[in-house]
């Protein structure tokens, strides 16, 4: 058998491998599918990690400098624009595979060390650089002295089963994706399951909605094939405008091709005919990546019209939403797609009954079908073992904030809160004390010290009063104020606001007010101010119930969790700003006053050349001052004073 | 020439003109892609003439209100729900800044306070110059170069206040020399 | 099938598929809601009409909930009642603090909601919005500072007016109800109906006063100021004061405008009988010419024609050219009664009183306005007039009616069918068959039962068949002359159309209504009046007699086409 063309190829990988049942008995088609998955090479392969994340610390530049590299050294290699491993701390990130050998994964690979990197590469040595790890294989040589990637610390807690050709496969090969198992799923789901036994199959294996809610995705799925009808659609959420989430985007970008499947399996199962993924226009790779890999689907006959003559029809089409956080919300998100503004109605009925045009309609979160492939082709008995009593399977989450390391990580349910910050995060940055985790900004709940064991589990979190949101997974230190954080929550729900109903519209927009008199400077209080503060400071706790109780969608209802939460868990920090006009954790400015102190100042300078307002005089040797009107309490001074002569009052 | 009169108040009513050819930009070519003309075309249909055009006037939404037989009234009212689209033009420079969680906590508020006080525009607005533009965003998706910028689709990450003012300061620089 | 609920404690009987609101409401339990509109789906968004449903975390909206079997439903627990009261609480954080001021003062939902929860302190203070108010309009006045935001405006001008010369822009605590790139109504593709004021239920949608203009020109020495009043006016008058028929509302309105200073005050009905009797001719010399297609649509109602201009241009033909009885009158009087009475036509001053907004438009418009003289000068609404009164503190409960003026001074039965859709359709029938030789005895037309909705009937006119069809509310309308032509139905020769849901009975002038029920009242009232009249066909009305003497109107002398037709053209606008 000689795979000389892309048709060769393409004719190969859908006789013998997705419409044959034979093919896992079949040893001789081992070798060629690792050579079309890139796992054995001919010639030296580099893939470098080119998502967002990638793009935005240098990957482009690293990119760039290797390809000018090879043309001027006259190496013959590859040079794959890959997707990506998670390890945002480590990027860019650059894998070199060469014949024979284990791939190895290099960080931090700005352009400047491509040269260097190369060099010693491609001639089998390795360049006095920091290795994250290797790709460990019995197949393979390995490299002396370089750990499996596996036991990096940032890799070793975790469990990736959905992540597991992030940054290792090429995103938008549908020959790669299929040599590694790819689509099977689907194809085997259409010539050999109902869509009664695909819904049950996955309300089996008591897989949860990801986006927020939790929700059953088999039993919705069995909800809307209930209702008949010509026409229904499947809707894959990628709104993902969590701010501090993107890990939608990361596997979207690093592995489209599975959420095609996914998408397909799903549509099939609730017969629906036309699947949209809805994304958000910002995520231009992620669109570019999806838009080829459905071509390359297409071209394969994987989407359209009567599907390898089964007489399925699916069309997959990728929408652009125009920005709007509410636009996530199920209903809104279907208004969108409808072209109009994206406000929630009210529920029921619910989607899966009435959704777009009026038609049943699943939406399903990109992490949700994610699954799905595996759970069909490894069976729900395989993903029933994953994961908690109650919460099976894994999780993704964004890590970010003060840690060690971060990025888009996968853990199993059921690891505690603890564990992910201190293995996969290893630690806190610069010796800084915990503080909270903020677990997305629609659940609105903070992880704090005393809570921090929990499992991450959806009863366990329940048992807490803390829900799991979407997968944002901020870490705060000691220095963040929580009022500010509260502050800034409420600023966002008050901007995200649709404006449709009256509690949320109208609510937050008071209890930003509230809390911005809480942080207001106190030399600008008025008598009748102080009293409107201390009022309002009163009703803060009804009011949030009451916009807890009576907005008509999620987000309205999760905008005042983040007042009360910080009500619940920092009340303290919370008084002081209020009662004695201080922020303990020295962030609020209009609450900082800075003084120099005479008697320690030196007359250096060095905090007047600083002030960005000039707001500091004083001649050279002479001590200095600050002029309370001119300053904005930026704290530059108190920084770059090396005598500890400018004091916070 | 595409004329569109909008006559002051007290005016009983205003007559419009509608010829698609504007600026440079030919609605035309961009409407063939639509040749459906439904609801559902709207939004992306209003993207792909600001991905051409930078921005949305009035007379482009009376235009696409025109061709997709949909109120004017309602484009607006959708164009207006969406953070995406402008309504003016953007600056030479347009800032897009990050205020999403992490960029919060590594200090983005305050780098949009400096940028409102030094630029004296705010969130969505162009300065008269026409030189910088801003706005906010929430999450760029690299939490972990937090607090960071973006420029004319470059990256600036890591800032502080000091790093962001030299930043600004090297654009105007870059433009005075262009001069 | 029925369903079986327990509603704080008592077992109540509901039926399946109903809104627990109207499961309620039927049963006598009050539950406020301010953006529930009767027969349009519901939106949720205004969460007042929200209760405690046992078993459900949240409170639940009733207005979009269907009522489920043994659901156990408390509507006025305290928790209920505090999250109304908050919500109420809300609202008027972001409201002016302008009740004293302000023209929905004592008719206002909102007022009427604060004051029912028991609202007696400033809760919560914030900014408020700073929308500036929009009188560019020629008909209707905007103040979205005191917009609360619940879309009934947008949903009956879009989906009943398919007009949306308004809806909601922006997005959140920024969202206002505006018409397009925030302009001024008037250049927006606004109709004039009126219908988005009925349905307001605070003072963001008001009409554009000519109070004041009205009251200057009472004041001035060397202006006569002539009033024509609408019988439809009579009847809105009578049912909100509770007057009797016998006492004779419109005498009762006549001697209080006198008392205010009114010079002559007219019967618009006479104009009416002119309108019904030229529209009857043009109709019977079309039938008699044969079918050309379209049928002839009737005129008087501006903010239809408006919308023809505006939206349907290869309509205007078939466009009756006949003026509106309003312009028939206000032309006549400044032409040939002032030239009768040797009245400078400067000093004439005509106000018209309507139970419609669109008619100030209609007074407004350049085909209405000849060298700078406009035929009509102010149009009062029902409202209006009723301020009025109060105003110069009239009781016209407790005065003795005065007879109006001569000339115009009586109507025909047929004028009050004006009032409400398919009169019209029916008036002009009747003419028609008489013109044709018809016995009046003779004459049977399927009076409509329902008041909305389309209507058809045929009758033998002159030993031809002729149809008969009236409609009201825009989208009615269009749907229902496309059904015409695209049936291509040539039985239809006469097509009646009111832009106001049930014709001007629920016009955009009228009192503010609590319901359909007194918009059927005013029909009613309406017809009542019309059996007291003397004379049931336009052509014997003494009043016209005397003035013209036989048929002379119905020439086609300029001078005659210069206050009896007008001409329509299309309007390009932003739409
Ligand atoms: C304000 C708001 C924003 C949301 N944003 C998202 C989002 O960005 N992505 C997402 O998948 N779900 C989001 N959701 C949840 C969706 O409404 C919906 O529950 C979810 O897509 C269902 O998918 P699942 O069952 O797979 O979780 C959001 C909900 C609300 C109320
Ligand atoms: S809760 Fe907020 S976002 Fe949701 S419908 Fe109400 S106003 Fe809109
Ligand atoms: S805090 Fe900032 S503004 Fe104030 S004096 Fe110091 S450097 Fe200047
Ligand atoms: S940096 Fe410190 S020591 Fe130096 S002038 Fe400023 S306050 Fe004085
Ligand atoms: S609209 Fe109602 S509540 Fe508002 S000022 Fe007028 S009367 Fe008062
Ligand atoms: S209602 Fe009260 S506040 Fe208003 S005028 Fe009367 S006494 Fe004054
Ligand atoms: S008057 Fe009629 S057309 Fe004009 S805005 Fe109101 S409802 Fe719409
Ligand atoms: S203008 Fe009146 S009817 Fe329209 S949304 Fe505002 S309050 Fe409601
Ligand atoms: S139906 Fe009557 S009240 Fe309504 S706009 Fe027409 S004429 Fe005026
Ligand atoms: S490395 Fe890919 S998301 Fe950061
Ligand atoms: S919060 Fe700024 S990049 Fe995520
Ligand atoms: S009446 Fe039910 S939500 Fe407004």
């Amino acid at each position: 058998m000689t795979l000389e063309t892309i048709h060769d190829v393409r004719d190969f990988l859908i006789r013998k491998v997705l419409l044959d049942p034979q093919r896992h008995k079949d040893p001789s088609l081992r070798k060629p599918l690792s050579y079309i998955a890139g796992e054995r090479v001919y010639k030296p392969r580099i893939y470098v990690g080119m998502a967002s994340c990638g793009r935005i610390a240098g990957a482009e530049k690293t990119h760039q400098a290797i390809k000018g590299y090879l043309n001027d050294n006259q190496t013959d290699a590859d040079l794959v624009e890959g997707g990506c491993v998670g390890f945002c701390a480590a990027e860019p990130i650059v894998d070199v595979q060469l014949p024979g050998k284990a791939r190895v994964s290099f960080g931090n690979v700005t352009a400047d060390k491509v040269q260097l990197l190369l060099d010693e590469v491609l001639n089998g040595n390795l360049p006095e650089m920091p290795v994250i790890g290797q790709y460990k294989d019995p197949i393979f040589q390995e490299w002396e002295g370089v750990e499996s990637i596996n036991e990096h610390p940032f890799f070793a807690s975790q469990q990736r089963i959905l992540l597991d050709h992030c940054g290792i496969l090429d995103p938008v090969s549908v020959a790669a994706y299929i040599a590694k198992g790819g689509y099977q799923a689907f194809v085997d789901t259409i010539s050999r399951h109902t869509p009664e036994q695909v819904c049950n199959l996955v309300e089996q294996s008591q897989l949860a909605g990801r986006g927020g809610g939790g929700y059953s995705a088999g039993r919705k799925w069995a909800t809307a094939l209930q209702y008949g009808g010509e026409q229904k659609y499947l809707v894959c959420n990628a709104v993902e405008s969590d701010p501090g989430s993107y890990m939608n985007r990361a596997i979207i970008e690093s592995n489209p091709h599975r959420l095609i499947e996914a998408v397909l399996i799903a549509s099939y199962a609730i017969g629906a005919g036309k699947a949209f993924i809805f994304i958000r226009k910002e995520f231009k790779l992620a669109i570019r990546r999806l838009n080829q890999a459905i071509e390359e689907a297409r071209e394969y006959g994987i989407i359209g019209h009567h599907i390898f003559d089964s007489g399925v029809n699916i069309d997959v089409v990728v929408k652009e939403g125009a920005r709007a956080f509410v636009c996530g919300e199920e209903t809104a998100l279907n208004n969108s797609i409808e072209g109009k503004r994206a406000m929630p109605a009210s529920k029921p009925p619910y989607p899966a009954e009435r959704g777009l045009w009026d038609k049943p309609t699943i939406v399903n979160n990109v992490e949700t079908l994610f699954n799905v492939p595996l759970i069909i082709k490894n069976g729900p008995e395989w993903f029933l073992k994953l994961g908690t009593e109650k919460s099976k399977g894994t999780k993704l989450f964004t890590l970010s904030g003060n840690m060690k390391y971060y990025g888009t990580v996968e853990v199993p349910m059921g690891i505690s809160f603890r564990d992910v910050i201190n293995q996969v995060g290893g630690g806190l940055k610069n010796d800084k004390a915990f503080k909270a985790i903020v677990l997305g900004i629609n659940s609105g709940s903070y992880i704090v010290e005393e809570t921090l064991d929990t499992q991450i589990d959806f009863e366990a979190l329940k048992n807490i009063g803390a829900a799991l949101g979407s997968g944002a997974f901020v870490v705060l230190d000691e220095e963040v104020c929580m009022v500010d954080m509260a502050k800034f929550f409420t600023a966002f729900f008050k901007k995200e606001s649709c404006g449709k109903c009256i509690p949320c519209r109208e609510g937050t927009a008071r209890m930003l007010e509230i809390m911005n008199q809480a942080t207001r400077r106190p030399s600008e209080d008025q008598s009748f101010q102080t009293l409107e503060r201390f009022k309002g400071v009163m009703q803060l706790k009804s009011l949030a119930g009451v916009i807890r109780d009576t907005s008509l969608c999620a987000l309205g209802k999760s905008s005042p969790m983040a007042i009360l939460n910080t009500l619940k868990f920092f009340k303290k920090e919370f008084d002081a700003h209020i009662f004695e006009r201080k922020c303990p954790a020295n962030h609020c400015t209009d609450l900082r006053i800075f003084v120099i102190d005479v008697e320690a100042c030196t007359g250096c300078t060095a905090c007047l050349k600083k002030c960005p307002v000039d707001a500091i005089i004083g001649s050279p040797r002479y001590p200095h001052f600050i002029v309370r009107e001119k300053c904005i309490a930026c704290g530059s001074c108190y920084d770059v004073c090396k005598f500890n002569a400018v004091l916070i009052k | 020439m595409y004329v569109l009169y909008f006559f002051p108040i007290f005016v009983e009513y205003c007559e419009i003109y509608i010829n698609t050819k504007l600026m440079g930009v030919s609605l035309e070519k961009i409407f063939e892609k639509f040749p459906n003309r439904r609801r559902e075309d709207m939004i992306p249909l209003l993207q792909a003439i600001q991905d051409n055009h930078g921005f949305l006037s009035e007379e482009i939404i009376s235009a696409v209100g025109d061709y997709l037989r949909i109120s004017v009234n309602k484009i607006y009212g959708v164009a207006t729900f969406y953070d995406n689209f402008r309504f003016g033009p953007v600056g030479k420079f347009h800032i897009r800044l990050c205020h999403g969680t992490a960029c919060h906590v590594a200090g983005g508020g305050s780098l949009l306070k400096e940028l409102e006080r030094i630029l004296k525009i705010s969130d969505g607005e162009c300065d008269k110059q026409g030189l910088f533009s801003l706005e906010v965003v929430s999450c760029i998706g690299a939490c972990g170069l937090a607090p960071l910028i973006e420029v004319n689709d470059m990256y600036y990450t890591n800032l502080d206040l000091q790093s962001l003012k030299e930043l600004i300061e090297s654009f105007r620089e870059k433009e005075n020399s262009a001069l | 099938m029925d369903f079986q609920i327990e509603v704080n404690n008592k077992h109540i009987k509901v039926k399946e598929g109903e809104t627990l609101l109207t499961a309620l409401r039927g049963h006598g339990i009050r539950i406020p809601t301010l953006c529930h509109m009767n027969r349009f789906s519901p939106t949720g968004a205004c969460r007042l009409c929200v209760v405690e449903v046992e078993g459900k975390r949240d409170l639940i909206t009733s207005c979009s909930f269907p009522v489920e079997d043994g659901m156990k439903v408390k509507t006025n627990s305290r928790r209920v009642i505090q999250a109304r009261k908050a919500l109420v609480e809300l609202l008027l954080s972001n409201h002016p603090d302008d009740c004293l001021y302000c023209v929905r003062n004592g008719h206002c939902e909102l007022q009427w909601l604060a004051e029912s929860m028991n609202i007696k302190e400033r809760k919560y203070f914030g900014n408020k919005n700073t929308h500036y108010p929009d009188y560019s309009s020629t008909s209707v006045a905007r103040d979205p500072a005191k917009c609360i935001l619940c879309s009934r405006c947008v949903r009956i001008c879009e989906e009943v007016q398919l007009v949306t010369a308004i809806d909601f822009i922006s997005r959140g605590n920024q969202t206002m109800v505006n018409s397009a790139f925030n302009k001024g109504l008037n250049v927006s593709s606004c109709i004039h109906c009126g219908q988005c004021i009925q349905v307001c239920p605070t003072a963001a949608l008001t009409d554009i006063s000519h109070q004041e203009k009205v009251l200057a020109a009472l004041d001035k020495k060397d202006v006569r100021v002539m009033f024509m009043i609408s019988p439809s006016v009579a009847a809105s008058i009578a049912d909100i004061l509770g007057l009797k028929i016998k006492d004779n509302p419109l005498e009762l309105i006549c001697s209080a405008l006198r008392r205010c200073g009114a010079d002559k005050v007219f019967h618009l009905g006479a104009a009416s009988d002119i309108n019904i009797r030229e529209e009857a001719s043009n109709l019977v010399r079309s039938i008699q010419n044969a079918g050309n297609g379209m049928p002839l649509l009737s005129s008087c109602c501006p903010a239809w024609v408006r919308y023809v201009e505006e939206f349907r241009p290869e309509w205007i033909t078939s466009l009756s050219k006949t003026k509106s009885p309003q312009q028939i009158m206000g032309a006549l009087i400044k032409t040939n009664y002032a030239n009768q009475n040797g009245i400078p036509v400067e000093q004439v001053y005509n106000v018209a009183v309507m139970p419609c907004v669109g008619k100030k438009y209609e007074a407004s418009r350049e085909e209405n306005t000849h060298k700078g003289i406009s035929e009509t000068d102010a149009v009062l609404t029902v409202r209006e007039l009723l301020q009025l009164l109060r105003s110069c503190g009239l009781d016209i409960t407790n005065t003795e009616g005065e007879l109006l003026d001569k000339p115009f001074d009586q109507s025909s039965g047929a004028a009050w069918k004006m009032g409400y859709s398919g009169g019209k359709a029916e008036a002009v029938a009747r003419e028609a068959f008489l013109m044709m030789g018809g016995k009046p005895d003779a004459f049977k037309f399927n009076a409509p039962k329902n008041i909305s909705g389309r209507k058809e009937t045929k009758i033998q006119i002159g030993g031809k068949q002729v149809g008969f069809a009236w409609v009201s509310s825009i989208s009615d309308a269009e749907e229902y002359l496309q059904q015409l032509s695209e049936d291509g139905r040539e039985d239809i020769h006469y097509v009646e159309i009111m832009a106001c849901l049930s014709g001007c009975a629920g016009g955009g002038g009228q009192p503010i209504s609590r319901g359909f029920e007194q918009v059927i009242a005013r029909k009613k009232l309406c017809m009542e009046m019309e059996k007291n009249c003397d004379v049931s066909d336009p052509k014997d009305n003494p009043a016209l007699k005397a003035f013209f003497g036989d048929d002379q109107f119905l020439s086609e002398d300029d001078e005659v086409k210069n206050w009896l037709r007008t001409d329509f053209k299309e309007r390009r606008v932003v739409k």
